[in-house]
């Protein structure tokens, strides 16, 4: 008896001591379940609260977390989502069912790139840019995605983390700076050809006053000279009784006229322009000049009509001299229109009805201008005559600019030109 | 009375050729080619006209014209230059004249440009000194 009693206070011994030890356990596991159950939930929190929109798939692809971020980009609750499989993640993003980023982590490099315009693996994960249709309520977005697998303690896969980021501001930076890049690209070119085309004034700039140096020493050198042989020739004529030689004398006198008119537009064109304005009797000088240009002319056949739209009472402000030499010189190409040394001057001026300006127009049925040779008329030097400066045109360019005027070309080869002459009649003030 | 005229010219053969037009045309004409020897002949006075070229050896034009005026002597002076003059109004923007030279250019009666037209010159002389 006393045995039994023995063995049974024994065994219960036993009992109490594998329940008591039953107790620990059970205290154990439920500490452990609870740091299981914190951790989860500080991981849940954790990826609930990254900035980046990040969901996770367990490895039978069903979704297992869909965080605030994501939630934002989609417009899909997570409510929605946890427990989904079978690509049901993918529709918020495309529209349909597919294989997203975290799918393709096994999948060959080649089968990827045909989905992504842009993809990367590196040790830990894939790499992605791409473009979502579907995402902020189908506004869509660039977005740079990242998918990496989860691994358990035996290295086994249990499951993959994808994480997107919008880089739409990004792309558009990247946009603009393109666009930056090609404005100033552009800008660059358009500055560089206008240092070009200032590099080249500065250049002409330069020659030109090597000419103008040049130009008044060969004009004090040539002028004595001239004088000398234009007075000899007033007194061969004065001595001579011969008739015979008084044309002779004549084209003396005129070729020296034309060396003298060859000398001053060398050093108007390269002198410092200053225009000295004045009232001035433009139909005046315009009339003068005419006869002046018929004298030199003499022996052509151009028939020189001179219209009339305006008052004879017409004044302008205008420096006398420079009005000149600017019709002195349309003048002369007009005249050298005539390969036949014959034909009809039209020289216009109208400025009725027009109380700012009034316009000059010199119209000749002469050769003609080549239409290549028309935009480089008043460039210095260009000439198509055998003999002259080229400088005539550049001269009246520069005139008609000091007064503020314009000068217009409309020419057909063959059936001749028209030089329009535009001049204000007050001098504007600046 | 014949009017007597002094051209000033370092040009002989300008000097020679118009000298022969202006007694054609009834003046008392000397001649000098540098600026002493012209200066010389102006001292001693009786000029009612000097033509002057104002580059010249010896004395320039310019010195010549304002010895003239400074010694008050009575002579009309026209100039005669290839230099690149228009009229007395546009000096300024001549290139070789400085402000000085402007100055004295003021104190002369008339300027012609070489080559000159000869009956141009002609009535501006007869303006001058009849």
């Amino acid at each position: 008896m006393s045995k039994k009693i023995k063995r049974l206070r024994n065994f219960n011994a036993q009992l109490r001591s594998v329940n008591e030890k039953l107790k620990t356990e059970i205290l154990h596991r439920q500490e452990a379940e609870d740091n299981l159950k914190a951790a989860y939930h500080r991981l849940s929190d954790i990826i609930e609260f990254l900035p980046d929109a990040t969901f996770v798939i367990d490895k039978d692809k069903k979704v297992i977390a869909w965080n605030k971020a994501i939630e934002e980009m989609t417009g899909v609750k997570k409510e929605e989502m946890i427990g989904k499989g079978d690509y049901a993640y993918s529709v918020p993003f495309y529209g349909k069912l597919r294989p997203l980023l975290l799918d393709l982590l096994t999948v060959p490099q080649e089968e990827i790139e045909a989905q992504y315009s842009y993809v990367k693996r590196e040790k830990d994960g894939l790499y992605a840019e791409v473009f979502v249709p579907r995402i902020y309520g189908g506004k869509g977005a660039f977005v740079w995605a990242k998918a990496a697998p989860l691994f358990d303690n035996y290295g086994q896969i249990m499951g993959v983390v994808e994480s997107i980021r919008d880089i739409t501001d990004r792309k558009e930076a990247e946009a603009i700076l393109r666009q930056d890049k090609e404005s100033f690209e552009a800008m660059n070119k358009i500055k560089t050809e206008q240092l070009l085309l200032v590099q080249k004034e500065l250049t002409d700039a330069k020659h030109l006053s090597e000419i103008g140096s040049l130009a008044a020493t060969v004009a004090h050198e040539l002028r004595n000279p001239l004088a000398a042989i234009r007075t000899a020739a007033y007194n061969i004529g004065k001595k001579s009784r011969n008739s015979c030689l008084v044309s002779h004398l004549n084209n003396i006198e005129k070729k020296v006229i034309e060396c003298d008119q060859t000398i001053n537009n060398l050093l108007s064109y390269s002198r410092v322009k200053v225009s000295r304005f004045e009232e001035v009797k433009i139909h005046a000088i315009l009339k003068e000049c005419i006869t002046s240009a018929q004298d030199r002319y003499y022996k052509w056949k151009v028939r020189v009509i001179k219209k009339c739209n305006c008052a004879k009472s017409d004044n302008i402000y205008a420096d006398p001299f420079q009005m000149r030499e600017l019709f002195n010189n349309l003048l002369n190409n007009a005249f050298e229109s005539f390969p036949e040394k014959k034909g009809k001057l039209v020289i216009q001026v109208d400025g009725l009805g027009n109380p700012d300006s009034i316009v000059i127009s010199f119209i000749d049925n002469g050769m003609g201008i080549n239409p290549n040779d028309l935009e480089k008329l008043s460039h210095p030097f260009f000439t198509t005559k055998s003999k002259g400066t080229g400088l005539g045109l550049t001269i009246c360019r520069q005139l008609v600019n000091l007064h503020e005027g314009s000068m217009n070309f409309k020419s057909e080869i063959g059936r001749g030109t028209e030089v329009k002459v535009t001049l204000p009649r007050e001098r504007k003030l600046k | 009375m014949k009017k007597k005229i002094l051209i000033v010219d370092d040009d002989e053969e300008i000097c020679e050729e118009f000298s022969e037009i202006l007694r054609g045309e009834h003046y008392l004409v000397e001649t000098a080619y540098d600026g002493l020897k012209a200066g010389l002949m102006i001292g001693k006075g009786g000029y009612d006209l000097i033509i002057l070229d104002l580059k010249l050896p010896g004395l320039s034009g310019f010195e010549l014209l304002k010895m003239i005026r400074e010694n008050k002597i009575l002579s009309r002076v026209l100039i005669l230059t290839g230099r690149p003059l228009l009229n007395k109004k546009a000096l300024k923007e001549l290139p070789g004249t400085n402000k000085e030279e402007e100055k004295i250019l003021k104190l002369a009666d008339g300027i012609v440009n070489k080559p000159f037209d000869i009956k141009y010159l002609l009535n501006k002389i007869k303006e001058l000194i009849s």
